[in-house]
């Protein structure tokens, strides 16, 4: 009886061009809503009050976001609200990439992921022990920045206004995997269509968390070849399941022409408001101990851990090295050079 | 008597189908018709005064029937006699974020709750307690007033056996170590429910998702002011209880009045949150114990000082106070045994009875130190501990009687399976593999009330159409009580288990048991069906005698006590047709197929038509049995607690995996020796087994209550971490091969004991892996890395 049972409309558009129009109508008005696809980030917080969207807006009925397609020349477009499951178990996305299903495969639980959309993963919220929770325990606090209150229970210098302001972590297990492959974004809006680089999407604050405009939506993701890259994703969790990551690493080998690693590529979830994304050239490096120190270096020093999570910060931070270096040898990066 | 058709073979539980289909009803599955909507206000506050509380912008919401505060209930109330120390809603004061300070009846849970959130409550926060250590000081403000202490004591316990200093002196090797526990909770499936129905005479029936309906029964009337027969109390179908269900709950009683105001039925139901708010799990625990050992003498005294984290109210805290000392009894003698114990009341939710009641932490502590004593003897902790068990008929110091233990033959065969003597320190760094044994009750010899009612009793009836119907007031919270209650009518009655139905639970059709707790019910409540049906079997001998022209057999009274040990020194005849525990039912007839058969004569007759014949004269078919605990244990203060008719045994072999970069433990495999005596249902007991290993391992490796300003802060399953499938191992369960000769076909206890020695286990198992020790719970690949780090002086 903590929560107050959420009221909210519902709308199920059937086509991206009903749904643009709706959304052109909404923001116009300053209506309050929430677009949603398997919801199984959106509703546990809808049930907490921790978001309350007064129209809940459907994008199941959208085809133009449904389906994987393979292109002729060996890209793919994998539209936003393909289930993980399927992300998962796709034959094709298995062959080219593997790394992909892999990561799908480790988010949360099955029965989760037939629902959860790769869209959706995307675009998880950030988490942070002192937002995501009941009502009650909220109300025992003072109110956080995300709560719309005034202090940071992290940061206690941090001020309203002044970016980064919420250290709320970023949580997606695909989206490492997809930063490696170079993935790029289809977004469409009352504005027109736009494509993005899933580099340059996601910004550093656990509230404002990516420069998706309300009224934009994301419609698919776009792969290029995979070209010779294999990529290992890891996290570190207490569970096999249903657990979000504390730490996820993505590493990536890219070998040239004569078959010599050319390039490590290197991303991380779990720590910190947004993704890291590195990318290192062997060349640079007389060793692969060298090169993974540079890596293990880079990741380091761009994190800095909190204590809003299962794990102590300082023990997420120094898995970051561990994960790296497994990664490497699963990958053989030392044979390689 | 030994080649049995039921008991003793795997039987699905009778309500499985339902269950797994959907078609059981659980509390909040029951739609009473005209239904009020109840929603309650919880305290944001884990200290404060209420200064006033304005509920009048709640009641003007058209379609609010009620509105409840503290002052709508006089009298408090608790469990336990000792310690009625909670309020249905707050008065004056809240002890914890969480607190229920109003509640409120509306036409639907959206206004409820829209009403609840326009109860304006006006607090004046006080500094809270919120740590056991913090209870200790000194205050002129505590907690509870009434207890006149000058700090937040809530109960101390303390025994002393023997001469402990003298112990310590005759010890070769003397280890004495801090530990700290956690609070952990339940986390039972279902979330605590309760609809109240009301007749036009003010009758309450209230469905309940509890543990203890009869308990509830009473706690409802005392609050309520009203007589105890206008209250009934159904369980339904229950999902998962683990200690978390035995207490009666503000929200009963709050529904209740609610129900009385109103003249209307009313539903009320928990969210997960609202279950994590009201907890009443595992005691948060320091403790410092010390072992005296030396090869030749055992263990030669062991002592300890137990600090618990009660939280803000009684519970069953202080059978908790006690249970942290004196199940320490076991397995293995203790000549010489002191503790003290101190229960603290703290700003937090309460603590109370949670599976392995307060034996958990002290066992953690105790089966270290053994393993330590152990390694440092150079003995292997495997053979050392099968030659320490108790003996069978044995007394411990304190005077709990030691009847069946099946131990040390159960621990030699689960050394056999594990591959013990090939494995044991011989296995590559990071694969450890290590053992652990603990003990428990079968039942606590006493009751929570004092009575001189039977412990359990039973009705059981035959139809006219050859329907055997057990009436037990135990619960069925998941256990399987009504499959094993029905395997043992049918049993003694020869007719198929589906000719049994089981009406439980209802404590107005039901005779009363106490409740499901302290793994009493199939001991207690079978012993008590076991002799409701040999009852009933004479009485359809007799009927089988005259059909078939026969002598009626005559039937031994029960046999004298050999000795004081045995019964107490009580007398056999303490009811005029006192049966004793599992007396044997032999009687010259074999019931089978649907024919009672004479055995020397081969004359028969059906089974209906005995039935037929018997029922002619009184026009129905009916018999009780009973269950009393004999009178057992010393004339010491305190000398009650932890006293059971028997006492389950169980040892449990891990092997791990540490992952040394990261300090992951991975629980490979289990063997499992658990004397339970004769498994009933070998498939429940796999079950419970099975289910003890989740939960002590979620203990031991993940699982903690965190707080933030004593406000739960991990008041889901997302962030409390229970194991997942992918943690759970295969467990290789070594079949009990002990009798107890008063349980009922020889059985003991099976759905507590198991539970605390698999903590211990795993830690020893991760010494055996890596060379470290830890002392502090949940033992995390953090806290892991740092022991081995240490060890390695990094």
């Amino acid at each position: 009886m903590s929560a107050q049972p959420a009221h909210f409309e519902f709308e199920r558009p059937d086509s991206l061009a009903a749904l643009i129009a709706r959304l052109a109508q909404l923001s116009a008005a300053g209506h309050d809503f929430a677009l949603a696809a398997g919801a199984t980030d959106l509703m546990p917080q809808i049930k907490q009050g921790v978001k309350t969207p007064a129209l809940l807006i459907s994008l199941n009925g959208l085809p133009e976001l449904a389906g994987v397609q393979a292109r002729a020349d060996g890209s793919h477009r994998l539209g936003a609200l393909t289930r993980l499951a399927d992300v998962a178990s796709d034959a094709r996305l298995r062959q080219h990439y593997p790394a992909l299903c892999a990561a799908a495969g480790r988010v949360a639980s099955p029965p989760i992921r037939q629902r959860a959309s790769l869209g959706g993963n995307l675009l998880v919220d950030n988490r942070c022990i002192y937002i995501n929770q009941s009502p009650l325990n909220r109300a025992a606090h003072a109110a956080c920045f995300k709560a719309g209150g005034e202090v940071c229970p992290l940061v206690k210098s941090a001020v309203r206004g002044e970016l980064p302001q919420c250290q709320a972590r970023f949580v997606s297990d695909t989206a490492p995997v997809l930063l490696l492959l170079d993935a790029v974004l289809r977004l469409v809006s009352p504005r027109g269509e736009r494509r993005l680089p899933l580099a340059q999407f996601y910004r550093d604050d656990g509230m404002q968390r990516h420069v998706l405009a309300s009224d934009e939506v994301l419609v698919a993701i776009e792969l290029p070849p995979a070209d010779g890259l294999r990529i290992d994703y890891d996290k570190l969790a207490i569970r096999r399941a249903l657990d979000f990551p504390s730490l996820g690493i993505a590493l990536g080998v890219r070998a040239d022409s004569a078959g010599a690693l050319s390039e490590l590529s290197l991303a991380m979830t779990g720590i910190g408001t947004h993704p890291g994304c590195w990318h290192f050239a062997a060349a640079a490096h007389e060793s692969p101990n060298a090169l993974l120190d540079t890596a293990c270096a880079a990741a380091r020093d761009s994190a800095t851990t909190y204590q809003q999570d299962f794990f102590p910060r300082d023990y997420r931070k120094r898995m970051i090295d561990v994960f790296i270096r497994r990664a490497a040898q699963r990958l053989g990066v030392a044979r390689w050079m | 008597m030994n080649a049995y058709r039921i008991v003793g073979t795997p039987q699905p539980q009778i309500d499985a189908r339902d269950k797994v289909t959907g078609r059981a009803r659980y509390t909040d599955d029951i739609r009473l018709p005209n239904c009020l909507h109840a929603a309650i206000l919880r305290s944001p506050h884990a200290s404060a005064r209420i200064r006033a509380i304005d509920t009048a912008r709640a009641a003007a919401l058209p379609g609010v029937k009620a509105v409840l505060t503290g002052t709508d209930f006089e009298r408090t109330f608790g469990v336990l006699p000792i310690s009625k120390d909670e309020p249905a809603l707050a008065r004056e004061r809240v002890r914890y974020v969480g607190e229920p300070v109003a509640a409120v009846a509306a036409e639907t849970a959206e206004l409820a709750a829209a009403a609840v959130a326009l109860i304006a409550v006006d607090y004046a926060p006080t500094p809270p307690v919120l740590d056991a250590r913090q209870a200790l000081k000194p205050t002129d403000d505590p907690l509870h007033p009434e207890l006149q202490r000058e700090n937040n004591l809530h109960k101390q316990v303390e025994q002393r056996f023997g001469d402990p200093e003298a112990g310590f002196e005759q010890a070769s090797i003397v280890i004495e170590k801090r530990f700290t526990f956690p609070s952990v909770t339940h986390a039972f499936t279902e979330p605590h429910a309760v609809q109240v129905e009301i007749d036009g005479r003010g009758n309450l029936t209230v469905y309940s998702a509890t543990q203890v309906p009869h308990y509830v029964h009473l706690a409802l009337a005392e609050v309520l002011g009203i007589d105890e027969h206008r209250v009934r109390v159904i369980k339904p179908h229950l999902g998962g209880g683990f200690g978390g269900k035995s207490d009666p709950f503000p929200h009963e009683m709050i529904a209740a009045k609610l129900a009385l105001v109103t003249g209307r039925n009313v539903r009320l139901r928990f969210s997960r949150e609202d279950v994590f708010f009201s907890h009443h799990g595992r005691h948060r625990t320091q403790l410092t114990m010390k072992l005296g050992f030396h090869p030749a003498r055992g263990i030669t005294a062991l002592t300890g000082d137990f600090l618990i984290d009660g939280g803000a109210y009684g519970s069953f805290g202080v059978v908790t106070t006690y249970y942290n000392g004196v199940l320490l009894q076991g397995p293995y003698p203790v000549p010489n045994f002191a503790f003290r114990c101190r229960r603290m009341y703290t700003n937090k939710p309460m603590c109370g009875a949670m599976r392995g009641h307060g034996g958990v932490n002290p066992r953690f502590a105790s089966e270290v130190l053994m393993d330590m004593a152990l390694v440092q003897s150079g003995l292997d902790p495997c053979q050392a501990r099968i030659d320490l068990i108790h003996r069978e008929n044995t007394l411990t110091i304190n005077e709990f009687r030691i009847t069946s233990v099946g131990l040390q033959r159960g621990l030699e065969e689960a050394m056999r399976r594990s591959g013990w003597r090939e494995k044991y320190g011989k296995l590559p760094y990071g694969k450890g593999i290590g053992v652990a044994c603990g003990f428990f009750i079968s039942g606590s010899a006493l009751p929570i009330h004092w009575n001189q009612r039977p412990a359990s009793t039973v009705r059981l009836t035959v139809e006219f159409d050859g329907a055997v119907t057990v009436y037990s007031g135990a619960s069925d919270i998941g256990q399987g009580s009504d499959t094993v209650l029905a395997m043992m009518a049918a049993e003694v009655l020869g007719v198929d288990l589906g000719q049994v139905k089981v009406v439980a639970a209802d404590t107005r059709l039901t005779p009363v048991d106490l409740g499901s707790y302290s793994s009493r019910v199939t001991f207690m409540a079978g012993n008590a069906a076991r002799n409701a049906a040999i009852r009933m079997r004479r009485l359809l001998v007799a009927a089988a005698c005259r059909l078939l022209a026969l002598p009626e057999p005559g039937y031994p009274a029960p046999a004298p006590p050999e000795d004081g040990f045995r019964q107490g020194g009580r007398a056999p005849d303490f009811d005029a047709d006192f049966l004793g525990a599992n007396p044997d039912y032999s009687d010259g007839f074999e019931f089978a197929d649907g024919r009672i058969r004479h055995l020397d004569s081969g004359k028969q007759t059906g089974f209906i038509a005995a039935v037929h014949a018997a029922i002619e004269g009184p026009g129905i078919l009916q018999t009780v049995g009973n269950y009393r605990a004999p009178k057992l244990g010393g004339s010491f203060k305190g000398a009650g607690a932890g006293l059971s008719p028997a006492y389950s045994f169980t040892a449990f072999i891990v092997e791990v995996s540490v992952d040394p970069d990261t300090g992951f433990v991975k629980v490979e495999r289990a063997t499992c020796a658990h004397d339970c005596g004769f498994a009933l249902n070998p498939l429940a007991v796999r079950g419970q087994i099975e289910g003890c290993f989740h939960m002590g391992m979620g203990q031991a490796l993940m699982e903690e209550v965190l707080h933030y300003d004593g406000a739960v802060q991990n008041a889901g399953f997302l962030e409390y971490k229970i194991p997942s499938p992918f943690e759970q191992p295969e467990i290789d369960l070594v079949p009990s091969i002990s009798d107890e000769s008063e349980g009922p076909f020889g059985a003991k206890e099976a759905g507590e004991g198991p539970l605390a020695p698999v903590i211990p286990a795993i830690a020893n198992a991760i010494f055996d892996a890596v060379g470290v020790r830890l002392f502090e719970l949940p033992l995390r690949p953090d806290r892991v890395l740092a022991a081995m780090h240490k060890a390695a002086g990094r």
